[in-house]
């Protein structure tokens, strides 16, 4: 069973090769975001450098936000079950303000999108992360 | 050669496409209901450029262009169409009288994806209904029979607390994903409504409420340049310059 950390590498290895999410990504730098997930899942950092993702484990101190949300409403939104802008109502920011969300989240948009086409497209993201919605939901 | 400009300049399938949908047809539906306006080019807010937002914008993750108008009695009115990250169709218009008018604002907003739509459908008073009810009587309750047809399409309400304290009676928000012709019509209904109001709009008289009205109206307008998610998205997308220009553009 992958963790939330594999399932969002694996994914961002993906989007950091395609020549669509490339192109969008080109001007995005210095954005960090850590993870934290309610449901036993280890922390997560995605960050923005030089246009490419960049996932790690942990909460990245000098992330500009945090967020604390089930693992299952990221799954959802990668599945596309949960519009992404909906992802704040299930979410306690633990790091910074709205404001702040708003503007570094939103240089997640290509990843969130890539996420969501690579989840239809490609049977191991799919797999792993319908596999991991099942653990965390406890079905 | 007239000022008034007779041609949107493109239509929802001339600037961009976006991927895996065709988005509905916003701007060549909604522009037709404001030729009797007699609309002229709005090219510079505050001192701020906005022919550049006109021009056109193509940025790594936004591709689109932006319209601005007025006329004797609107001060500004703003049209956006633009598509977010290849995935999301974003319209907009947004319309404001000038001071000497007191007609409700027009908040119309389209997002639009794949598998979602997100509306806003609003004729927003500028003046507490509830202190001068007469001006819900006047401007906003005759929209009550369009409102009536299409309330099915409300969603989940916003989860910002100042846009709902700023929302008329009327307000339409979000929900219908399977409903995008219907929630299109919605939209060209209560333009159609708001074009009347602005047309059938005298100036106000009463200078005590005129100075009430204003003032709450720039504050209307302060929240939403400060708030507005439409703004960061914009700033983010178009960079600093272009993007301050947008919410000068539309608030």
């Amino acid at each position: 069973m992958a963790s939330m950390l594999e399932i969002m590498q694996y994914g961002a290895e993906l989007v950091n090769k395609d020549e669509e999410f490339i192109a969008q990504m080109a001007e995005l730098d210095g954005d960090s975001i850590f993870w934290r997930f309610e449901d036993d899942q280890p922390a997560v950092t995605t960050k923005l450098v030089k246009g490419q993702n960049v996932v790690e484990g942990g909460e990245d101190p000098g992330a500009q936000v945090g967020m604390k949300l089930k693992a299952k409403v990221l799954l959802d939104v990668i599945d596309n079950s949960l519009e992404a802008k909906m992802m704040y109502t299930y979410t306690e920011l633990v790091k910074g303000d709205i404001e702040l969300a708003r503007h570094h989240v939103f240089a997640l948009t290509p990843l969130i999108f890539g996420y969501q086409d690579y989840y239809e497209s490609d049977e191991q993201f799919k797999q792993m992360v319908d596999e991991k919605k099942k653990q965390v939901a406890g079905g | 050669m007239s000022e008034i400009i007779t041609d949107l300049g493109f239509d929802s399938k001339s600037l961009w496409q976006p991927k895996g949908f065709e988005p509905h047809p916003y701007p060549e539906s909604t522009w037709p209901c404001l030729k009797e306006l007699g609309l002229k080019r709005l090219a510079e807010i505050e001192g701020e450029d906005l022919t550049v937002l006109q021009d056109g914008v193509k940025k790594p993750m936004a591709v689109g262009a932006f319209r601005h108008f007025y006329n004797d009695k609107i001060e500004k009115l703003a049209h956006m169409w633009v598509l977010i990250s290849r995935s999301i169709a974003g319209g907009m218009w947004m319309g404001w009288p000038n001071d000497d008018y007191d007609f409700p604002v027009l908040v119309l907003a389209w997002e639009e994806s794949k598998k979602r739509l997100h509306i806003i459908i609003d004729v927003m008073p500028i003046v507490d209904v509830v202190e001068y009810e007469w001006y819900r009587e006047k401007y906003l309750d005759g929209i009550e029979p369009v409102y009536n047809e299409y309330k099915d399409l409300i969603g989940s309400p916003s989860t910002y607390r100042w846009f709902r304290a700023q929302a008329g009676p009327y307000l339409i928000f979000d929900g219908p994903s399977m409903q995008r012709d219907r929630a299109l019509q919605c939209e060209v209904e209560y333009m159609k409504y708001w074009v009347k109001t602005v047309q059938e709009s005298e100036p106000v008289t009463d200078e005590q409420y005129r100075q009430y009205a204003n003032k709450r109206k720039r504050t209307i307008m302060a929240q939403l340049r400060q708030r507005d998610p439409l703004g960061s998205v914009m700033l983010r997308t178009l960079g600093p310059e272009l993007g301050r220009k947008c919410c000068i553009g539309y608030t």
